[in-house]
């Protein structure tokens, strides 16, 4: 799987934030988890939104051979 | 209270309004980088949402860092002094650089220098040490997710939105509160670091009980003196903060500005000290990356950084340096 940048940058965070977690005073380690748990979502989103545009990109390319998305051009 | 204690207290204070001339200016960064208000009224404005603070907040951030930093019976007027003078050295240096460093980190790296020259390692408290060492690294990691929260939140909220000018000019006006919001926070965080080494010298020359609270007097000059600060602001920083890290929009301001308040919000309320500094880049570059990585400049983010990291270390080698000449003395 291609990892996306923005995914691998929110997926580093979330793993800063669990590193964290043995350091952290007990009362605190909540703060750790939500960050987490919140960098872990954007990671999971970036890499959805990576998957969506791959997808969406080769058939722009397609339709744009074919005379752009409104269909074929036609000739005169 | 004898004329050295009422000196060292000015020194103090001197070092809240240096707070104020360098830190403080974040405040005001992103509101003057989106035009909502001109430089001038953006230092008035957050001057006064610094003073303001002390009705909202109490002195958690006092108690910690008059007790829980370094060993309270190590305090003294020479070891205060030494601490004071390496922070402010430290911010002074910093600020001629246009480094947007940490006044907080600075104070408690200088406190910690004078305190060992003093008694040693031992005089330092490990588990106080441990938890700023931690939130140095995760409050400025919180601002930025939730810098990023609040903006896709908005861009999720408006994209269907047709009139720009009108939207514009709401979030315009919501960047007023959230500036005042920020500026309350970094008031209400920043000086009570200042009512903390104010409280432990008090406390070492026996002018308070070792469990007495801050006093009102103590609480008002410090938030003067840091609201003071920001009127005679660091403009070199305003321009590194504001407009180096990434391009703001007035909705990014708002976001970012809410994302970092918030955070620093819940560590004043917790009796963390943390960087205003640290908090508004962090939320900046969270707001920046919802763009794309690239629109963040990464250089500029780095050299911060950098700073970070060497700010405990140097505040902590003049102050050890500057109480040398008390020890020869003693």
């Amino acid at each position: 799987m291609n990892l996306g940048r923005r995914s691998a940058f929110f997926g580093g965070l979330a793993i800063v934030c669990l590193l964290l977690w043995e350091p952290t005073p007990p009362e605190y380690r909540w703060v750790n988890l939500f960050a987490a748990a919140l960098a872990l979502v954007w990671a999971g989103a970036a890499a959805l939104e990576d998957r969506s545009l791959g997808r969406w990109r080769p058939s722009r390319r397609r339709s744009t051979s074919a005379g752009g998305p409104s269909g074929p051009v036609k000739r005169a | 209270m004898t004329l050295t204690v009422a000196a060292i207290i000015f020194i103090a204070l001197a070092f809240d309004f240096f707070n104020g001339f360098h830190d403080a200016a974040n405040s005001i960064a992103t509101v003057v980088s989106t035009r909502v208000l001109s430089p001038q009224q953006a230092v008035v404005w957050a001057a006064f949402f610094n003073f303001a603070a002390f009705l909202v907040f109490g002195t958690e951030v006092a108690a910690t860092i008059a007790n829980d930093v370094v060993d309270p019976a190590v305090f003294n007027n020479a070891v205060i002094f030494a601490g004071l003078i390496g922070a402010i050295a430290w911010d002074i240096v910093t600020w001629w650089l246009g480094l947007p460093t940490s006044s907080s980190h600075a104070l408690v790296g200088a406190m910690a220098g004078a305190a060992v020259a003093e008694a040693g390692w031992a005089s330092l408290i490990a588990s106080g040490f441990q938890k700023i060492a931690v939130f140095i690294v995760l409050s400025p990691v919180v601002g930025l997710l939730l810098g990023f929260t609040f903006m896709v939140a908005i861009y999720w909220l408006f994209h269907r939105s047709r009139r720009m000018e009108r939207l514009n000019r709401g979030f315009r006006i919501g960047q007023l509160f959230s500036a005042a919001s920020f500026s309350l926070a970094h008031g209400a965080n920043d000086a009570q670091k200042t009512m903390g080494i104010i409280l432990a010298l008090l406390i070492a020359n026996g002018v308070l009980p070792t469990d007495a609270e801050v006093p009102l007097w103590v609480v008002l000059s410090a938030h003067t003196a840091i609201a003071l600060g920001t009127l005679f602001g660091g403009w070199r920083i305003v321009h590194t903060m504001g407009s180096k890290i990434t391009k703001l929009q007035p909705a990014q301001g708002m976001a970012a500005e809410t994302a970092a308040a918030v955070t620093i919000m819940a560590n004043t309320v917790a009796g963390i000290p943390v960087s205003t500094t640290q908090t508004i880049t962090g939320a900046i570059v969270g707001v920046g990356s919802t763009q794309r990585l690239s629109a963040v400049r990464w250089g500029v983010a780095g050299q911060v950084v950098w700073a970070w990291v060497l700010t405990i270390p140097g505040a902590f080698v003049i102050s050890y340096v500057a109480y040398l000449p008390f020890k020869a003395v003693a």
